[in-house]
């Protein structure tokens, strides 16, 4: 010691104990976009390999108090070197991943440790890190990726040793107290010039009158020996990370084991600079740095280790156990929660700037059966998902033949290969591969028909059809009738109409369309019906309103006889599917949205004055005309002679099942007989009759 | 209103970064962007947080219990200071964007807890502060969003740009015409959108305009 020193030591001699000097261990901080970066390495380059693997680490001494000192992992730790700016420390890390969890779990934590603290006592004891003092904050990685759940977990050590034990006989001394305003001004205009090139996080300084200069740290011995000689005073300085009165950062522990181990023999005593910068405003202000005097004489000189001494520094988890972290990214980065949580946020900012009140969850959990999955089935199948609703079956016979991919906006040319796949199940594996998290099915079924004779060998298949189809009807919430012929919508009319199951109809012509809801019937013999003559004068209440047989005065029969190849298909002009598949799904909409639902009243007058739900009022029927752009919303009551859905019928159905739906198959007559239609016929004049269904073959 | 073009945008964004520099800020070129011509400058800022209602996650504590060992406690070591958990903070890491539909800068943020948890679209809303929390609040849907990324691919939080053209040419009637003026319209932009988010620009960087003339007189 110099007698200057000693002076000093004497004079300071307060009689107070020398206390362990405690250092604040770093927070380990990382970036989330780390993590993509990382699962990419692993898919792309790390595979199964569990060599550790280089990451860069910074930590900076310019916090604001309150903040606890972080290492920080950026998202570009894996493939950057050094670190790029000013005010931020490199830090030397190593990344070891585990491939499963139990590895991660088992891999001995102590071994771990000692590995990447072999490396650090080998930089120090062979003076590595004299040359490159940013291995003196070197940290280690555990990790695990559970890359199908996006479950990253990690384990942060900070190795240091217990060697040596560091003292100070008085606090640290904030800069404000130990310096001059003058002399802080010059320690940081050497600190920030880029004069000398020496180790942002390591360094050494001179002192000279008022003049601070910085120098590397391998230079310090030299500098020690000169200052003793002369009237200079010479310190280590560290930028520390850390924002406490009395505490500097970890990385200080790492420093005095290197100072121990190569310059404890000279020296026991050395001043340390803590060097905290805060920028307010752009001006730089030191002030709140430390200067403490640390004291290394409690480890004589003679037990300097040969060995590595303990280590220690694995960092504790937020509940302050030894433990590893564990973040859960699914929400950020599984492609399919993303796509989710796309799609409902939009629908949710359509709802803000619609209508704040508009129910989505209702619409979403319904239930939807399309029958018929081509040309409608396909156009509704695509609007109701725009919607959110995530359960759609579609139940169709038919396959995908070569003309359908231009019009049935699901189907592929592929789909028409080797014979053409079965379109129920290729449209639902569509909806699949627009949006993973749709709950789609396909139902290849051909739907019974009145008026098809069923054959002795096709009983058992027809019989189990029809309980299908009353299964389907069963489970689902809104039934969409899309297909191509009158009569095949005849079965789920009934069917409907008895489980008093929300059913909407939508039917194309060449340039026309019309899309209905059918009224939603009461069922059971108790019930009376209200008398069809007591019509209302403004509004048809939705119990009342007809189905799309209602219109009828004779029964849905075998259409597909006499016809051509191209009048059995539809052919109409291509938009008004689309135009069709619109307004029934928009119905449905507006159908959820009222307070009645399916029971909504119907208007008869064109804006007439009706209970409106959010989306508004709700029509019995919609009929457009494409060729004079003109849209028009009729509403019917129910006919009480309807193959469809009059009580006779329900009644028949209800009572006797399967046998009166086989007489049906096998004879329109039989319809005709049971709902009344063929009495009516009688009742007429032989004269000629208008027929009273609509005007246009609606297919 | 006031638009810029890309170029301009770019132009505006690399003089902004000299400053940064000069003022020891931290904002920076964004390197991982996978679309050459895309240019991103980012910030990261830790707070402090305000409470640990991060630590309410519960899925986390189920597993992570399993994995706490018990005796790995080091002995206690008396050289380190304990930390009492007064481990936690907040991570906000702010990008500045171009917005090709409206022409105008965007700001997009992601925030995430010390356990690196991301925050929700709901603990964003909770944490606009007092002074802004009527303006943002009251909009919610059109002024603080989720949305993709624009050059990421990822969710980040995002303030609508719609407004920004007007609002800015209120404050500055002239077209930016030189990488001065570009770079006074993106301060001024930043602080407009930045304070109701958490960030703040220093005065220094508002003091650099008045010692450069604008335009060419």
């Amino acid at each position: 010691m110099s007698a200057r020193e000693g002076v000093a030591a004497g004079m300071d001699h307060s009689g107070r104990e020398p206390t362990i000097l405690q250092s604040v261990p770093f927070s380990s901080a990382v970036d989330a976009g780390f993590w993509h970066h990382f699962t990419q390495l692993k898919l792309d380059v790390l595979q199964l390999s569990e060599q550790a693997v280089p990451v860069m680490g910074s930590y900076t001494n310019t916090d604001t108090p309150g903040l606890p000192p972080r290492l920080y992992v950026e998202y570009d730790a894996l493939e950057r070197r050094k670190t790029a700016s000013r005010w931020s420390c490199h830090a030397t890390g190593t990344l070891i991943n585990t491939n499963t969890i139990e590895e991660f779990r088992n891999r001995s934590k102590q071994d771990l440790l000692k590995g990447s603290a072999t490396t650090l006592w080998e930089a120090i004891t062979s003076g590595q890190a004299l040359q490159d003092p940013s291995v003196l904050a070197s940290f280690l990685m555990f990790t695990f990726a559970d890359l199908k759940k996006y479950h990253f977990y990690y384990w942060f050590a900070f190795p240091a040793f217990t060697y040596p034990k560091a003292m100070h006989k008085k606090p640290p001394q904030s800069f404000t107290d130990a310096l001059t305003q003058k002399e802080i001004e010059s320690l940081l205009a050497s600190y920030t010039s880029q004069e000398v090139d020496f180790n942002q996080g390591f360094f050494s300084i001179t002192k000279s009158d008022e003049e601070f200069t910085v120098h590397p740290l391998r230079d310090y011995p030299k500098l020690r020996t000169a200052a003793d000689s002369s009237n200079q005073e010479v310190y280590l300085g560290i930028s520390d990370p850390s924002t406490l009165p009395s505490n500097p950062g970890w990385t200080l522990r790492n420093l005095l084991t290197l100072v121990a181990i190569r310059w404890s023999k000279q020296w026991q005593s050395y001043k340390v600079v803590c060097l905290r910068v805060r920028t307010r405003n752009g001006v730089q202000d030191a002030s709140h740095s430390l200067v403490v005097e640390v004291d290394l004489s409690e480890e004589p000189e003679s037990l300097i280790p040969s060995e590595m001494p303990p280590c220690l520094g694995w960092e504790k988890n937020e509940r302050g156990k030894m433990g590893p972290r564990m973040v859960n990214l699914s929400a950020n980065m599984d492609p399919t929660r993303l796509a989710e949580s796309a799609v409902d946020l939009n629908l949710k900012l359509m709802r803000w700037r619609v209508a704040p009140q508009l129910n989505l969850g209702v619409v979403q959990q319904t239930h939807c059966l399309l029958l018929g999955a081509g040309t409608l089935g396909c156009a509704v199948a695509r609007c109701l998902m725009g919607w959110g609703v995530r359960h759609i079956t579609l139940v169709d016979s038919a396959k995908v033949s070569y003309s359908n991919p231009v019009r049935q906006n699901l189907f592929t040319f592929s789909d028409c290969q080797s014979g053409g796949r079965h379109k129920a199940v290729a449209a639902a594996e569509a909806l699949l591969q627009i949006f993973p998290k749709m709950n789609s099915k396909g139902v290849v079924l051909s739907i019974p028909m009145p008026g098809h004779t069923v054959g002795e060998s096709l009983l058992n298949q027809v019989k189990e059809d029809v309980s299908t189809l009353e299964q389907l009807i069963d489970e689902h919430d809104a039934i969409f009738l899309l297909m191509d012929s009158r009569e095949s919508r005849w079965l789920p009319t009934v069917i409907g109409a008895a489980k008093q199951k929300l059913v909407l109809t939508a039917a194309l012509g060449f340039d026309s369309f019309l899309v209905m809801r059918h009224g939603i019937r009461e069922v059971g013999t108790e019930v009376s019906l209200p008398s069809t003559t007591a019509i209302p004068r403004n509004s048809i209440p939705g119990k009342m309103l007809g189905c799309y047989f209602c219109n009828d005065v004779v029964a849905p029969g075998n259409s597909t006889h006499d016809r051509t190849l191209d009048q059995q298909c539809t052919v109409t002009r291509p938009g008004v599917s689309y135009l069709a598949a619109g307004h029934v799904t928009e119905l449905l909409a507006a159908i959820l949205q009222h307070p009645d639902k399916g029971l909504a009243e119907a208007s008869v007058k064109e804006q007439g004055n009706v209970k409106e739900g959010v989306l508004g009022p709700v029509p019995h029927s919609l009929r457009g005309f494409l060729g004079r752009h003109q849209l028009l919303t009729p509403a019917s009551t129910s006919f009480d002679q309807c193959s469809g859905c009059c009580r006779e019928v329900l009644k028949a159905y209800m009572e006797e099942g399967f046998e009166f739906l086989l007489k049906v198959f096998n004879s329109t007559a039989y319809l005709e007989e049971v709902s009344g239609l063929s009495r009516l016929h009688h009742c007429v004049d032989d004269s000629q009759v208008w027929e009273l269904s609509d005007e246009e073959d609606m297919e | 209103m006031s638009t810029i073009s890309y170029e301009e945008f770019k132009t505006a964004c690399l003089e902004f970064l000299e400053l940064s520099k000069k003022f020891g800020d931290s904002w920076k070129l964004r390197s991982d962007i996978q679309d050459k011509d895309g240019l991103c400058i980012h910030k990261v800022q830790h707070i402090k947080s305000k409470s640990l209602k991060e630590l309410k996650n519960k899925t986390t504590c189920k597993i992570d219990r399993q994995l706490e060992e018990e005796e790995e406690e080091e002995s206690s070591d008396p050289a380190e200071m304990e930390t009492h958990n007064t481990t936690h903070f907040t991570t906000y890491d702010y990008h500045i964007v171009y917005s090709l539909s409206h022409s105008v800068p965007v700001l997009y943020f992601n925030a995430w807890h010390s356990s690196g948890q991301l925050l929700t679209l709901d603990d964003v809303w909770e944490g606009v502060d007092v002074t802004h929390r009527e303006q943002i609040l009251s909009n919610k849907w059109g002024s603080l969003t989720q949305t993709e990324h624009p050059l990421l691919g990822r969710p980040y939080f995002q303030l609508h740009p719609c407004n920004t053209a007007k609002l800015i040419a209120q404050v500055l009637p002239q077209p930016p015409c030189d990488a001065a003026t570009l770079r006074t319209y993106l301060i001024c932009w930043l602080s407009m959108f930045g304070p109701p988010v958490g960030l703040e620009i220093p005065l220094c960087y508002f003091a650099e305009q008045n010692t450069e003339s604008g335009c060419v007189k």
